[in-house]
């Protein structure tokens, strides 16, 4: 009964536009009157404890190292090595998106910043180039889910602080599956292409431009190895990486590429700031949110129903994935991420899943809610960019996130697809 | 100069933050070139992250940058539109009120206990009193806000009588 | 909130698996009424005049450890002699919080009853268990089990209520902490020098640890194997327990059993909530303290053994230290007292310490 309540208040309240931390908060507030299932100093405690975690503070580091990266012109340097890669073939230009997705993927945190990069590029390229515009937008939206797979990650990061999980680990273990979306993407993209007629942009590939591109390049280029090579090199923690991504991405965006100046980077930090303010504030009820579910018992009451449904693994993680699949398209990236990694990873542990794995798959189906309305961040980038309303986009990016569901499959039941890399290096 | 009043907090929010990036990577630096790890440098960040997430997110009222739904607003018309977002603004601030009767007696325990934050020693409150005057400023933003709305109201309804009057 | 190293990540990969499997066997079993008691510890009371406790704790079950299996004693206990007047109520996970704030400062608001936290983190809000933060003031595990079930154990669970209102039930032994180093094995002071030793972000481990010559460094627990594994670090320092648990071994080749500090769990309630209660369950509480207190040393003294024998059989080299180089690891760690009586409160400080000398001094 407090659990309907509480579901009730704060969904109507976020259906109607308040902010997504107080539409929650308001529904704790209301079963602290209504139930007493818990109290209000708890959920006053969690508006600071919520907060109060070192790994958090890398994701103000890794939206203000994705700003300086679009600023400082690294983006369309990574799509130009994309283009002369790939660009001739059926569909390249689509291909390109995906692969520039990657590559910035590798260097961001962010879902929708990715989006805003490369599709910010690629939407008007392909538009010129005869691409159906709400096609180019469907696979833009789609593919900037990449952007939290690939490593490093901030869904990742705070799955991490949620379950206690080693975000080294994850980030590790995100390579894997970034690579098998952004391959099942392309390959959808090459059909849907050739039914459409988008063939390549006419310029035969050229190694000699190949590597020109990738010289001009090479300091955006540099970075993901400069993040993961420090991770795994011993020479700073995933945290600090961000910092450290930060740091490089303003000496490149000002020394090496000439495209930013130290008078850009005050504004910059100003803008991210509100920004971060705003997205962050839903953190700490959401994070009250999964102990005042706790406390009424819905962990173990969710326990109780998957293990009657089934006690079979394969078909549990299969009715968990739809499960997220549908709390993606309602709830928030960041407060579904909070709220369910807990409770869902304490119900799968007996079944023998892996944390870090059920970690991927978790960021694979944020990265489904990114493009699953009505709440859906990466459609709110891409429609803003164009103005095309989100249901016409979804429309096109169907096929791609059918595809982006099979690759969860592939991702649930070969484990070895994420956290094989953790056993080849002897973790 | 009435800009600046109208959301000094950012400045304080983006100084938090940016000493934020240059203690972290200070810590970097200084574990790797002089090998020296600072004790403080953790505990410190966390505190400046904090506090620049609540000036921002205080300052993403008026900058409408708070995380929501704009499903049912973008369905309604301009006036309607502008109604609820009022009325949203009061839940915002109600949630802030009632919140203000958890955090304060939070602060006056912490006073009383003496309680210091582990490694620096700062006592708690000091850091934690900042919420309290957050949640009232950003209350004073959302009146702001819905100000600066029913004016935009006023000037439609105005605009509709003026279309009126001309017909 | 440093310090809680019983925030274990779990990376149940199959190889983990069996050691979680081995350091069961080595737990003593539980008796097949108590087994029983157990299974049912969580059954809803239909009572009208039960009391519900809700407990936190950031493991993940209470069978895993020797120090969560303290905890398991206290509730089957309790559960004997309450029965259906007490429902009780688990959560794990860290699922009530995992912060200072968040597990003391949620008993004192009596968000919920009991917490199973750590002494080493309560630094924020007590000075009372700073004493065993101090390097070498207790030698070994049986003294220092004396020391926590003893006067000064008493002296420092009243210093607790005194100033947060809190009450330190029992501290369920997690072990002495010892140094593992990847490629050199620590037999002298001088062996540290330069050595990059991840420790507890506490200011009196970091100064010691610095004055002993290494580069002290706080990082997390949960990305402490992988630094290890990577080099961000040359070192260590943690209970057996603890190493066993994240399988080290991997990482690191050598340990050396330095006894440096002893790390205790800490079971809280609110003692004003407890003294609201009836005598009949307050004596009730009382008992299974007793039984948890005293199940809890011999435990951990029996697993620990155990784990060493394992850390050894995959090719760990463990060193014990020489007498006159342990004597200079004291002595030169002994220069950090000053600092710390005068952080903890030098009458504080002394009163806990000569309690403690008429123990070691035996
Ligand atoms: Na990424
Ligand atoms: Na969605």
């Amino acid at each position: 009964m407090a659990t309907a309540v509480l579901f009730i208040v704060a969904f109507t309240l976020l259906a109607i536009g308040v902010p997504v931390g107080i539409s929650l908060g308001l529904g704790m507030i209301a079963i602290v009157f209504g139930f007493g299932t818990t109290n209000l100093g708890f959920l006053a405690q969690s508006m600071y404890s919520g907060f109060e975690s070192l790994p958090l503070t890398a994701i103000p580091c890794f939206m203000l190292a994705g700003a300086v990266m679009e600023t400082g012109g690294l983006s369309k340097r990574l799509v130009n090595v994309a283009e002369k890669m790939v660009g001739h073939t059926t569909g390249g230009l689509g291909t390109v998106t995906v692969i520039a997705c990657l590559f910035f993927g590798a260097i961001s945190g962010s879902g929708p910043a990715t989006v805003a990069a490369i599709g910010g590029i690629m939407i008007p390229y392909m538009v010129k180039a005869g691409y159906d515009r709400t096609y180019s937008t469907g696979l833009s939206a789609v593919a900037g889910g990449l952007g939290i797979i690939m490593p490093p990650s901030i869904p990742l990061v705070i799955y991490g602080v949620a379950t206690n999980t080693s975000i080294g680990d994850l980030f590790l273990a995100g390579i894997g599956p970034a690579f098998l979306v952004g391959f099942m993407l392309v390959l959808v993209n090459i059909f849907l292409s050739n039914k459409a007629g988008y063939l390549g942009n006419g310029i035969p590939f050229k190694l000699k431009e190949m590597g020109k591109a990738i010289w001009d390049a090479k300091w955006a280029l540099l970075m993901p190895g400069i993040i993961l090579g420090g991770i795994y090199g011993g020479i700073f923690t995933p945290t600090e990486a961000a910092v450290v991504a930060t740091a490089y991405g303003i000496l490149v965006g000002i020394y090496g590429y000439k495209e930013l100046k130290w008078n850009d980077i005050i504004p910059m930090l100003i803008k991210n700031t509100s920004f971060v303010g705003g997205i962050l504030l839903t953190f700490a009820p959401a994070a009250a949110l999964g102990a005042v579910l706790a406390l009424l018992g819905v962990p173990r009451a969710l326990t109780t129903m998957l293990f009657a449904l089934s006690t079979n693994k394969i078909v549990i993680l299969l009715i968990v994935n739809v499960f997220l699949v549908f709390v993606g398209m309602i709830v928030d990236t960041t407060a579904a991420n909070i709220i369910f990694s807990p409770i869902l990873l304490t119900a799968l542990r007996p079944y023998g899943v892996d944390p870090v794995h059920f970690g991927l798959l978790m960021t694979i189906n944020l990265a489904i809610g990114f493009v699953t309305p009505p709440v859906a961040g990466n459609l709110f980038v891409a429609s803003g960019m164009t103005g095309i309303p989100m249901d016409k986009i979804v429309k096109k990016a169907l096929p791609f996130i059918v595809a982006m569901f099979v690759a969860l499959l592939i991702v649930t039941y070969i484990p070895a697809t994420s956290i094989g890399i953790l056993q080849l290096l002897g973790r | 100069m009435k800009k600046f009043f109208d959301e000094f907090e950012i400045y304080i929010g983006a100084f938090c933050q940016g000493l934020m990036v240059l203690i972290l990577l200070a810590q970097v630096v200084s574990r790797y070139i002089f090998n020296n790890a600072f004790s403080w440098s953790e505990e410190t960040a966390i505190i400046l992250f904090i506090l620049s997430v609540y000036f921002g997110a205080t300052a993403a009222i008026r900058r409408n940058q708070h995380l929501k739904l704009e499903i049912v607003l973008d369905k309604l018309s301009p006036k309607n539109r502008l109604k609820l977002e009022i009325f949203n603004n009061s839940l915002f601030a109600l949630f802030n009120v009632i919140i203000l009767f958890g955090i304060v007696p939070i602060v006056l325990r912490l006073r009383t206990n003496g309680t210091e934050t582990a490694v620096t020693g700062i006592p708690k409150w000091y850091i934690y009193i900042v919420l309290p005057i957050l949640f009232v400023l950003m209350i004073i933003r959302l009146i702001q806000d819905s100000g600066i709305k029913f004016k935009k109201i006023k000037n439609i309804d105005s605009n509709a009588d003026s279309f009126e009057q001309n017909n | 909130a440093c310090g809680s190293d019983s925030k274990a990540p779990t990376t149940p990969t199959s190889a983990k698996m069996d050691l979680t499997e081995y350091a069961l066997s080595l737990a003593t079993p539980l008796s097949a009424e108590d087994e029983a008691i157990f299974k049912s510890l969580e059954e809803p009371s239909k009572n009208p005049d039960k009391v519900v406790w809700r407990h936190g704790n950031v493991t993940n079950n209470m069978t895993d450890s020797p120090a969560v299996r303290a905890d398991r004693a206290f509730f089957i206990e309790l559960k004997k002699i309450l029965g259906d007047k007490v429902e009780l109520q688990f959560f794990f996970g860290g699922s009530l919080g995992t912060s200072s704030d968040q597990i003391l400062g949620g008993l004192q608001a009596k968000n919920f009853e009991s917490q199973s936290y750590n002494v080493g983190a309560m630094a924020e809000y007590t000075n009372a268990f700073m004493p065993l933060d101090v390097m070498f003031l207790v030698p070994d595990l049986k003294t220092a089990l004396e020391v926590v079930n003893g006067e000064p154990g008493d002296i420092m669970r009243q210093e607790c209520i005194d100033d947060t209102g809190l009450n330190v039930l029992y501290t369920p032994a997690i072990g002495m902490r010892h140094i593992t180093t990847k490629n050199k094995a620590i037999t002298k002071v001088s062996d540290l020098k330069g050595l990059k030793i991840r420790v507890q972000n506490n200011p009196l481990h970091l100064l010691a640890f610095s004055k002993l010559g290494s580069a002290p460094t706080p990082i997390a627990y949960a990305e402490l194997f992988t630094s290890l594994q990577q080099g961000v670090v040359d070192g260590q320092e943690n209970p057996i327990a603890n190493i066993y648990a994240q399988n080290y071994v991997e990482v690191q080749k050598n340990m050396t059993l330095t006894n440096h500090l002893y790390t205790a769990g800490a079971f809280i309630v609110n003692n004003e909530w407890l003294l609201e209660q009836t005598p009949e369950f307050q004596e009730a509480v009382k008992k299974a303290t007793a039984v948890a207190a005293a199940y809890s040393g011999p435990e951990l003294t029996k697993t620990e053994n155990g784990m060493l024998d394992y850390i050894k059989s995959q090719g760990m080299m463990v060193t014990e230290l020489v007498p006159a180089e342990y004597d200079e690891f004291v002595r030169i760690s002994k220069e950090t007292w000053t600092e710390a009586s005068a952080k903890i409160g030098a009458d504080y400080f002394n009163k806990v310490v000569t309690s403690i000398e008429k123990i070691t001094k035996k």
